[in-house]
């Protein structure tokens, strides 16, 4: 235990501590801080986070085909709303428009350059960026949801999934969180990794060694050093991923934790290989972080007691650890489980990356035992 | 003396390894576009025919020269490329992709100057405005910039750079690829050897312990000067490396011949709706030599901005650290100025934020860095700037006590 | 009891130690050999550090590779050049070598006072190890080797960069603790060993030459070391007849320690280590290789 303590000091080193702060908070400031602040990223982004919350108050985290009909009447509710705003403007009784279809089809069907066209545009302007109706970018929110929730069946035909894919969960929030947990797991895997390359490599560089090696326990310090920085590991991980939740709650999606992956408004888009809560999902997405963190870990450790100086550790531990942020930014993260990809390239990723690392170092410690110091 | 410093760097492994893994990425980055390899031969086999420039008698020339061809096959008498294309399935299938191509390239020349005399800069630069929430001062700069900006387009149409022929942008985005993709990825992976290198050489004595002996002897603590020389040399040399092979993998990979002597500001590479233009008039070439020596010049700023940092920790992982985090510092810092002044265009004026965007490199196409001199200004200035502190940093390094 | 038996050491194709025996019981051992003769070579693998291409060392009869933990829980070593943190004071970095040497803290803290005290630097505890001149270090290092009372201590040079007090002070130490320890040193320094070294162990090209008991050792030379004083014109002429082993300055003249076969107009002198040490490892001569092996 003591000797965890004293190894515990060394690898927190106030300097590369500070410097692991200081690189953590510009990272959120490039990378994180934008899908927070800017959460749901504009229009219609933030009517399809409402209604479908509004949808999730009502219903519950699915919607019916009977409920279904509540929501068409909504829709019609919102295009007379319309219809109102546009009886009292000017331009739009110049030009004819009396509804949202018919300002739609003007705005399409209208020769571009034409004076015509300059007016209708000005309109639409007018409506969706001046006055933010709200009615108008809820029309075209509901249009999107209705078209979806239409072809659900097709949907679970074309790819044999059986599910009803009634499931409320818009393709907003679910994007909006795969971006962060990926960037959040980039960032964990950066601190380890900054913060255990120096795990082994001075005690090296300071000619430690001998002295090390020669007491009760010097063999085993390999041990006592893969404790500590474990234990570093996790207590990283966790406050990392500890701040993120914090934060990430601040984006107010605590309703869909409930809803299934299997939602009309994201199968679009992507797919999933099982049936999971948006909540279970997170959680999914959380083990995949501690365990790539302790493979960042471990592979770290070996090249930091292999490594002669700080040059060959960087130099073994970019590849190593680009290799590692492809992975998850590919599917191991970003997208995990999504049919993209066959289902057996995730079981590989998730078996064969702990083993490798594991038994990497169990080669290692085993050699520790008998290797010469010299 | 450089040279025992140089063998330092060369005689490392790790740095050879690091070369192969990158080289690695780039063979996967550039073979991104490999299942287009022979629709592109389509260029330079016609530039080989016909010279490289797209004007109306050479496009007529085209024209007949390829009806000839099909009515002599097919035994009809075609008046247009449109009317073979409506005839499509008269047409053999080998021939019929190369009129697809051949139609739309001559769609694109033909257009050409109609489509340069649309393009507004006054409604560019608004749009920039708005996008940027630009007033004031910054507003004044960017507007003044885009007049340079239409009279040069004003120029280069005179010239006919426009009509040069390349890979048709909408459709391939080669110039996404060479310069962009691969461009960006070359330029991180020259500033990752780099900084290992500079942080390697500055404190090697300190890391292996041969300071006292070697900052006592005649030469003495000069040596750093020698390591300073030493980095950027190093640094140069094995980013000029990188920067060879990967692109030598790339013209093997993608035929380029003729197009290399078009003029760069060109039509048909437009890949937005605002072609790519460059200040001045480049053939394809001239750019390409002009883009690697820019990079390999950053990496001589990174060099020295390394070795400042290292002659300070003398510690290469600190080094690191504290470059990773000036990296992000400058990047962020070019966001966080107000666009109510100027100043907002001078936070792009760092080799960190010319790194995120080496396509729009020479161009007037990135409304943030739309000034004929800014990667010459941006250069010099750091330049100069690091010269001195490095300097500087040496003589207080002759003075200070090491222990 | 440390035993040594037909140990080989091989690095790659270049051998650094062949056949070795040895035996170590209670006492002071001094390790003489001029440098690359594999000395540092033979400390590493008593103290497990390295292991033998071929052969085994011994405890108590058991393989030191076997015991273990067991074996290193008696050992204290001090290497040449030892390792230590710059930033850490004296007691934490012993605080260090205690925890991994299974030391409770407790008891760590009391040992490194006593220990403190007895190498000279009682008030230091609390310095920063950068602030330590070379020989402060040195102790620090013989305090660390002493930490866990080991009854197998092994020194590399340990007098490296101590001055004359403290050397005195040392050999003291040393004395005190072989009283029921194997204490193995190894120096450069003849007079270090001299007088308190109760065995002398020589190793010449990668062989043990000697292990022997001082007085042994110096009956290599009974008889035949000599003194005489010379004039500087008739130096030149000497040296190139006799084995000289040392010259010292005398007013105008020179005095001369040699060894020779033969009696001359010369005064006997007693063979002292340093004389032996000088006559075993001076470049050989064929006169001189004929005494030596016989």
């Amino acid at each position: 235990m003591t000797i965890f303590w004293h190894e515990m000091k060394k690898i927190w080193n106030p300097k590369v501590l500070s410097g692991i702060v200081l690189i953590s908070l510009l990272f959120y400031q490039l990378f994180l801080s934008f899908h927070f602040e800017n959460f749901p990223n504009g229009r219609p982004a933030l009517d399809h986070y409402q209604i479908s919350i509004e949808l999730i108050e009502d219903f519950g985290p699915s919607l019916n085909e009977s409920e279904y009909t509540q929501v068409q009447e909504w829709y019609s509710e919102t295009i007379q709303e319309a219809k109102e705003y546009l009886r009292t403007n000017e331009t739009a009784n110049q030009l004819n428009i009396s509804s949202y279809q018919s300002l739609q089809r003007e705005l399409s069907n209208t020769e571009r350059g034409t004076e015509e066209y300059k007016k209708v545009n000005q309109l639409y302007t007018e409506i969706y960026f001046e006055d933010e109706v709200n009615a108008f970018w809820k029309i075209q929110a509901y249009d999107n949801l209705m078209n979806d929730y239409d072809d659900k069946e097709a949907l679970s035909e074309q790819t044999g999934i059986e599910s009803n894919f009634e499931s409320i969960l818009p393709s907003v929030i679910y994007d909006n969180f795969q971006t962060l947990i990926l960037y959040t797991g980039v960032l964990v895997l950066i601190a380890v990794v900054i913060l255990l390359g120096r795990v082994h490599l001075p005690d090296q560089r300071k000619n430690m060694l001998p002295v090390q090696y020669v007491t009760k326990k010097g063999r085993s310090l390999f041990q006592g050093k893969l404790f500590a920085s474990l234990v570093t590991t996790l207590v990283v991980t966790t406050t990392y991923l500890g701040a993120f939740f914090v934060l990430y709650s601040r984006n107010g999606i605590g309703m869909f934790l409930e809803s299934s992956l299997y939602s009309f408004q994201l199968s679009r888009t992507v797919l999933f290989w099982y049936d999971l809560t948006f909540g279970q999902y997170i959680g999914i997405t959380i083990a995949i972080i501690y365990g790539a963190a302790l493979c960042g870990a471990l592979s770290t450790l070996i090249f930091s007691r292999l490594a002669s100086h700080y040059t060959a550790l960087l130099g073994t531990l970019i590849p190593i650890a680009t290799g590692m942020v492809l992975v998850l930014a590919t599917f191991l993260l970003f997208r995990l489980f999504s049919m993209e990809y066959p289902l057996w390239t995730y079981w590989v990723g998730i078996i064969l990356l702990p083993t490798s690392c594991l038994s990497f170092y169990l080669w290692r410690s085993r050699k520790e035992s008998t290797v010469d110091i010299i | 003396m450089v040279k025992h410093e140089l063998f330092k760097s060369f005689r490392s492994p790790t740095l050879y390894g690091l070369i192969l893994f990158f080289l690695l990425i780039n063979i996967l980055v550039i073979s991104t576009h490999a299942h287009v390899r022979q629709e592109l031969s389509f260029v330079p086999d016609l530039i080989e025919q016909y010279g490289n420039k797209a004007t109306e008698s050479v496009l007529s020339n085209i024209e007949q020269d390829s009806l000839e061809t099909v009515n002599s096959s097919t035994k009809r008498d075609f008046e247009s490329l449109s009317e073979v294309m409506e005839a499509e399935q008269e047409i053999p299938t080998s021939t019929l992709e190369y009129f697809k191509q051949l139609q739309n390239y001559m769609e694109i020349g033909n257009g050409a100057d109609t489509y340069y005399k649309s393009i507004d800069f006054k409604s560019i630069g608004s749009s920039a405005v708005n996008m940027y929430g630009l007033n004031g001062g910054a507003e004044d700069v960017l507007n003044q910039q885009y007049k340079k900006a239409e009279q040069r387009k004003k120029e280069l149409v005179g010239n006919q750079e426009h009509l040069s022929f390349f890979f048709n942008g909408f459709k391939f985005e080669m110039h996404t690829l060479l310069f962009k993709d691969l461009g960006r990825f070359l330029l991180f992976e020259a500033m990752v050897l780099t900084v290992l290198i500079s942080a390697y050489i500055t404190t090697f004595e300190f890391e292996n312990r041969t300071d006292s002996t070697l900052f006592s002897t005649k030469r003495g603590r000069k040596l750093m000067k020698d390591k300073w020389i030493a980095a950027c040399i190093s640094s140069f040399t094995f980013s000029s490396l990188l920067f060879t092979i990967s692109l030598a993998i790339y013209f093997l990979m993608y035929d380029y011949r003729g197009v290399f002597f078009s003029s760069f500001s060109n039509i048909f590479m437009a890949e937005t709706e605002l072609p790519y233009i460059t200040w001045w008039n480049l053939t394809f070439l001239e750019y390409l030599f002009f883009f690697i020596g820019t990079g390999l010049l950053l990496q001589t700023l990174f060099s020295s901005l390394t070795y400042l940092l290292s002659i300070k920790w003398r510690n290469s992982y600190y080094s690191y650290i504290a470059f990773a985090i000036l990296f992000g510092a400058f990047t962020l810092l070019a966001g966080l100025i107000p666009g109510n002044t100027p100043l907002f265009f001078a936070g792009q004026f760092t080799p960190f934020t010319m790194m995120m965007n080496p396509q729009t490199w020479f161009t007037i196409n990135n409304p943030l860095t739309v000034f004929p001199f800014y990667e010459a200004a941006t250069i010099t200035t750091w330049g100069t700037a690091l010269t001195f502190l490095c300097y500087t940093s040496y003589r207080r390094f002759l003075r200070q006590s090491l222990i | 009891m440390l035993e040594v038996h037909n140990v080989t050491k091989k690095y790659k194709s270049f051998t650094a130690l062949e056949d070795i025996n040895l035996q170590f019981d209670h006492g002071i051992y001094g390790l003489l050999a001029p440098n690359g003769a594999g000395k540092t070579t033979l400390m590493k693998m008593l103290v497990t550090l390295t292991f033998p291409t071929d052969g085994e060392i011994t405890y108590q009869g058991e393989d030191i590779i076997n015991l273990g933990e067991d074996y290193r829980d008696i050992l204290g070593y001090l290497p040449q050049d030892f390792g230590y943190y710059k930033s850490y004071t004296a007691e934490k970095y012993l605080l260090y070598v205690a925890a991994l040497k299974g030391l409770n803290k407790q008891k760590a803290k009391q040992r490194i006072r006593e220990l403190l005290e007895i190498v000279g630097l009682p008030n230091v505890a609390k310095k920063k190890l950068k602030t330590f001149s070379g020989g402060m270090l040195q102790r620090i290092g013989i305090c660390q080797a002493l930490l866990n009372d080991p009854k197998v201590v092994i020194l590399d040079e340990p007098t490296a960069g101590l001055d004359p007090k403290e050397r005195a002070r040392f050999k003291r130490l040393l004395s005190t603790l072989a009283r029921d320890r194997i204490i193995l040193l190894s120096t450069h320094i003849v007079s270090d060993v001299e007088s308190i070294a109760n065995e002398i162990i020589m190793i010449k090209d990668n062989r043990i030459l000697y292990s022997m008991p001082q007085q042994e050792l110096n009956k290599l030379l009974e008889e035949r070391l000599f003194e005489t004083t010379l004039p500087f014109s008739e130096l030149e002429k000497f040296r190139a007849t006799h084995s000289v082993l040392s010259e010292k300055q005398e007013k105008n003249k020179m005095t001369v320690r040699f060894v020779a076969t033969e009696t001359g107009p010369w005064n006997k002198v007693e063979p002292t280590l340093e004389d032996v040490f000088l006559y075993v490892f001076e470049e050989e001569t064929e006169s001189s290789e004929e005494i030596k092996y016989g």
